[in-house]
């Protein structure tokens, strides 16, 4: 990394912390029977979604907040929270980037992601989620060639009842967790992507995501289906700009892979992590879940978690065809007073299913991470296989690292392995590159980059530089 | 509801209502999770009796024959504040440590003086059919001193439904040390309940060796907690499941101080319709550096219907420290089978040698050579195919 | 004594020997030379019966009877031996378990009366002298904690011990010293005998220079390409592998 670089990082405090202005379309706060009709409305919906909704609704009402994380934050009043949060243009949505508000524009120059370029330069379709609803989708021709559906959730209920009816809720049902529950209540919208049968999507897909509306909670809802021998590469991405009061996400994700399908999903995680006393940071607790269906199918999810104050995730795989395969690999950062509790499930159902976890925790400052993971493997899965990996690096004495990983085997052929170390970042390592040359900041990204080496080699190319350059933003001020 | 109302209502002692309130911990409690409770609830416990013996026991809540030898008192004063405290933390833990608590029969407290070095033998009696006994034992370790505990239950008792329960206080001074040994080879109907709770001084040190093979259903609750510096404890238990037995083992070891080691190795072998939980935890404390943490635990499956729960759990508060823990899942190593076999070894015979292995690793630390010896005996008689292992050792080990 | 007809063998559907043939008689050695992943150690193990490879095509018979039939076990109790090229650590089981156990299981089947414990450990300590090996890793987890070099040596006691009909030494010259390489080699020297085989498996010439074969034979891509006395080995050594397969 050069001087100009750290120069960059040193003044940088939140890069991306600033508030775009535009006016919103914004429900008044509150959660009743009556704020979900409304969103319906707005919408537009059939009648099967207001009712969808309504019914997990009622059963959220019943459900009480998990209790079992490693994380403390004050009670979430959802009250005082507005669920419905839309840009005002919506109603003539723009046919090209000439179109879009310019502010939009800067907003996504600011980021570093200006949507010309990423367009011309990664060959990457963009559904760009500002707030609640999607405002540009770019590369649908292409995409339509090839059959692939990539599109709005809220589009899709209308270009495609019949596949969402049948896999809204299939892999995440509504009262799966409290936070999926609110979710199908309220979501907003996010994407929804259908790889027909043979079809390798064309492009990396992704979308990237705003939160950009105060006390707006951001409730995304994503479905993915891969048919028979398909491929989808979809990337998210995400930072949020500087605040000071909590603001809630709980995201939905729902991936289904059939017979020699693939899914990788990827995802930079950089929402505002709070200042260095925790104020103001996003609360953000995720459930994603992925269903290999078929045989031979394979669902991997690659994370990179720099951001949020609160993070609750554990993106999972249902193993179910023979022979699939499911894949977690995830780098975790809980810097300032971040906590983080994420990790992941692996259900193996199936025979010969297979299953890797490679899981790498950073905690910095008074950051607490911790790695909580579920290997079960239930009879006739035969052959099962898992290997685990949790590594902990601690930067600091303030932080803490925790790991709490759950096996449950009932079938004698599985074979599972878990291995987990929990180290400081060694002080030979930083000499031996100082004695070189590097400075102590630079030292450390190195060692860092390097223990999470694994992980970023998963990620797409681009996301990869991506992720590096976050790391070391999240690493500044961690020496000395 | 539970088994224990009854005796609930007739006690007097403080914890009883609130006992009965609250009944059994559900499986939505984490730490009970896997814990089936049909027989803890639905049977209807009764009061337990004493036996007669001329040894050092347990028997139905009572400790029978305290030893008198050198260096060994018992103390009538009572708990001290920490004690108390200690017992107090032990009792809340969850719906069913506030009934071991109402219920408690006997509580013996023994003293073991400084510099002095004691052999305590303890033999668990079985209880009657459907009586459940409770005790406790605290026992305090004076500086450099040495105790070598043993604790054996009594194996041919009738094997109707019963209950042992046995919380443990131990408290070590400076330099002090405790090798404690449970060969646990209860009879078939018995549910057993112990609680450890271990507190190591400055440069003291407590080991554990653990073997659970008896048993319908056994359950221990270890903490370890490492208050002075240098204090380290190595922890070894293996469990062994056949038929429907269930064998359960929650170890937590707390690192409160920096420079403090510790070590634990736990096996399951599990085979029938068997099920293994075990959870094992290690905090290291913030500002307790330079600490040192190593886990390993591994599970043998047998059967289709066999059933294991293992959980290493590291939480982690300084940042100086080694902490490392490993977990395997699986059956017999194919390559270790194949090479016996090479050499000429049946399958059988093979199988039995690498289950041997798997349950050595834990057996041959056993210091006590004649619980040793028992404790291999039991093993080989457990395996389909022991023989062959019993007729070497005959024959070679001398 | 042996004879192997157009074998074919594969490992997760990867075909690794494509039509071996080869004929041993009683008290030939052989040797199987060939470039690293030419098929040398799948022989060896498809021989002894490891069971992750799977035959597709050809007979292996030995002594009259189908040797692809029978159990690693049966294998041993007629007379195969194979040293590991990586000889497997079994913690908690003794050595001295492994090597009484397995005597008496091959002694049972040649119809031999069963060694007691103190005829055993003379045997024992005799071939130990041979070996040079000291009698603490009688005592010892099997190959648990030993050097590459004790592991080959305590290969080579176990044959002693089995006195197999048919040895097959895979890569047994790997991981020695010179010294160590001496002591397995004569090890191996003293186990010739005309009514014993052995095919021996390596990549260098370095242990035939002490355990002389009659035959040597060069493998590459699964097959057998080349068959020779033992100047075939020195030329080996002369001009390299892709020299001879040039040739």
């Amino acid at each position: 990394m050069s001087n100009q670089d750290i120069d960059q990082l040193v003044d940088q405090d939140y890069k991306y912390g600033f508030v775009t202005d535009i006016e919103s379309d914004t429900l008044p706060p509150g959660l009743n029977e009556d704020v979900i009709r409304e969103i319906s409305k707005r919408k537009g919906e059939p009648e099967w979604l207001l009712e969808w909704r309504l019914e997990a609704y009622h059963k959220w009402l019943q459900m009480t907040p998990p209790d079992w994380a490693h994380l403390e934050y004050p009670a979430i009043d959802f009250q005082t929270m507005s669920y419905f949060s839309a840009p005002k243009n919506k109603d003539d949505a723009p046919k090209s980037l000439d179109e879009v508000d310019p502010a939009l524009i800067e907003t996504y120059n600011k980021l570093g992601i200006p949507l010309e370029e990423q367009k011309m330069l990664a060959g990457v379709a963009v559904d760009a989620v500002f707030d609640s609803v999607s405002v540009v989708t770019t590369f649908k021709e292409k995409l339509h060639e090839a059959g692939v559906v990539f599109c709005p959730l809220s589009e899709a209920v209308h270009s495609h009842p019949e596949l969402v009816k049948e896999y809204l809720g299939s892999i995440v049902p509504q009262n799966d967790n409290y936070f999926a529950a609110l979710n199908s209540a309220v979501f907003s919208d996010g994407s929804f992507v259908y790889i027909p049968k043979g079809v390798t999507c064309p492009m990396e897909l992704s979308t990237y995501f705003r939160i950009n509306q105060q006390n707006t909670g951001q409730f995304e809802r994503t479905l993915i289906i891969a048919e028979d021998s398909s491929y989808v590469s979809y990337l998210e991405g995400c930072t949020a700009p500087q605040r000071d009061e909590n603001q809630l996400h709980a995201a939905v994700v729902e991936l289904v892979a059939m017979d020699d399908a693939e899914i990788k999903y990827s995802t930079v995680q950089n929402w505002f992590a709070g200042d260095d006393e925790g104020k103001g940071g996003i609360y953000n607790f995720v459930t994603k879940r992925g269903e290999c269906r078929g045989d031979r199918s394979k669902i991997s999810w690659t994370q990179l978690e720099t951001g949020s104050a609160i993070t609750w995730k554990y993106p999972s795989c249902v193993l179910k065809g023979a022979d699939s395969v499911g894949e977690f690999y995830s780098v975790a950062v809980a810097g300032k007073k971040q906590q983080a509790d994420t990790g992941t499930k692996m259900i193996h159902i199936g025979p010969r299913t297979r299953s890797t976890i490679i899981s790498k925790g950073i905690s910095t400052a008074r950051g607490q991470n911790a790695y909580r993971g579920l290997v079960k493997v239930l009879p006739g899965a035969t052959d099962a296989r898992n290997f685990t990996q949790c590594d902990s690096l601690l930067i600091g004495d303030q932080c803490g690292a925790h790991t709490f990983p759950y096996v449950e085997a009932a079938e004698p052929s599985a074979n599972l392995e878990h291995e987990a170390t929990t180290s400081k970042v060694s002080d030979d390592q930083l000499f031996y590159l100082r004695t070189r040359g590097m400075s102590e900041e630079d030292a450390l990204n190195m060692v860092v980059n390097g223990f999470c080496k694994d992980v970023f080699q998963k990620l797409p190319m681009e996301f990869a530089v991506e992720a590096e350059a976050l790391l070391g933003i999240t690493l500044e001020g961690a020496v000395g | 509801m539970s088994g224990f109302d009854t005796l609930l209502a007739q006690s007097t002692a403080p914890r009883a209502e609130q006992a009965r309130a609250l009944g059994l911990p559900t499986p939505r409690v984490e730490r009970w999770k896997y814990v089936p409770t049909r027989t803890l609830a639905r049977t209807a416990w009764v009061a337990p009796t004493q036996r007669d013996t001329d040894t050092f026991a347990l028997s139905g809540g009572q400790f029978l024959n305290i030893p008198t030898v050198d260096g060994l008192t018992e103390v009538q004063s009572g708990l001290t504040e920490s004690e108390r405290l200690r017992l107090d933390a032990m009792a809340t833990a969850h719906g069913f440590s506030l009934t071991q608590d109402a219920l408690n029969g006997h509580q013996l407290i023994l003293e073991v003086g400084a510099s002095a070095s004691v052999t305590l033998t303890l033999e668990h009696l079985a209880n009657l059919s459907l009586e459940a006994g409770f005790a406790t034992l605290v026992i305090r370790v004076g500086s450099n001193a040495s105790l070598s505990l043993i604790e054996t239950f009594e194996a041919e008792a009738a094997s109707e439904t019963n209950l042992d329960s046995l919380r443990m206080l131990v408290s070590v001074a400076r330099d002090g040390r405790v090798n404690h040994l449970k060969f646990q080879a209860a009879n078939a109907g018995q549910l057993i309940f112990h609680a450890v709770d271990v507190d190591l001084s400055e440069n003291a040190q407590y080991t554990l060796d653990t073997i659970d093979f008896g048993s319908k259903m056994a359950r221990s609750d270890i903490l370890i907690t490492l208050s002075g510096r240098h204090a380290n404890t190595d922890v070894r238990g293996l469990a062994l499941c056949n038929g429907s037995q269930y064998h359960d083992t929650h170890l937590a070891i707390d690192h409160a101080v920096g420079e403090t080691t510790s070590a634990m190795m736990f096996r399951n072998m599990v085979d029938d319709k068997g099920e293994a939980t075990f959870n094992g935890r290690v905090l290291i404390r913030k500002d307790a550096q330079k600490s040192a943490t190593e886990q390993s635990v591994a599970n043998l499956l047998l059967s289709e219907r066999a059933r294991v729960n293992p959980k290493p759990e590291l939480e982690i508060y300084a940042d100086d420290v080694t902490a490392s823990h490993g977990c395997t899942v699986g059956s017999l190593n194919k390559a270790e089978l194949f090479y016996l076999k090479s050499r000429g070894i049946a399958e059988a015979d093979a199988r039995a040698f690498l289950q041997y292995a798997f349950a050595e690793e834990v057996v041959e630390r056993v210091a006590h050579p004649q619980i040793r010896e028992q404790i291999e005996t039991r093993l080989l008689g457990e395996l389909t195919h022991g023989e062959l292992i019993a007729e070497l050792k005959d024959a070679l080990d001398v | 004594m042996l004879v192997i007809r157009n074998l074919h063998a594969r490992v997760d559907d990867k075909p690794i020997l494509k039509g071996i043939n080869l004929e041993i008689q009683a008290g030939e050695v052989h040797a199987i030379m060939g470039p690293n992943g030419s098929g040398k150690s799948t022989l060896s193990s498809v021989l002894a019966g490891r069971d992750e490879y799977e035959v597709t095509d050809g007979e292996v018979i030995y002594q009259g009877q189908n040797l692809l039939e029978l159990e690693p076990e049966e294998r041993a109790w007629a007379g195969i031996f194979l040293s590991f090229q990586y000889p497997v650590e079994i913690p908690g089981v003794k050595n001295i378990y492994l090597l009484k156990a397995a005597v008496n299981a091959v002694r049972e089947h040649r119809g031999q009366p069963e060694l007691k414990a103190g005829e055993f450990l003379k045997l024992v300590r005799e071939k130990l002298k041979i070996m040079q090996m000291d009698e603490a890793f009688l005592h010892r987890n099997v190959n648990e904690g030993f050097s590459g070099g004790e592991k080959k040596r305590n290969e080579i006691l176990q044959m002693q011990l089995l006195e197999p009909t048919l040895a097959l030494l895979d890569e047994t010259d790997s991981g020695l010293d010179v010294d160590a390489l001496k002591i397995v080699g004569e090890g191996i020297n003293r186990m010739r005998d005309p009514s014993r085989s052995v095919l021996l498996v390596t990549h260098y010439q370095r242990l035939l220079d002490i355990v002389k074969p009659d035959y040597v034979h060069v493998l590459a891509d699964g097959e057998i390409k080349l068959s020779g006395d033992f100047t075939l080995a020195e030329r080996l050594e002369r001009e390299g592998y892709e020299g001879i397969e040039a040739a």
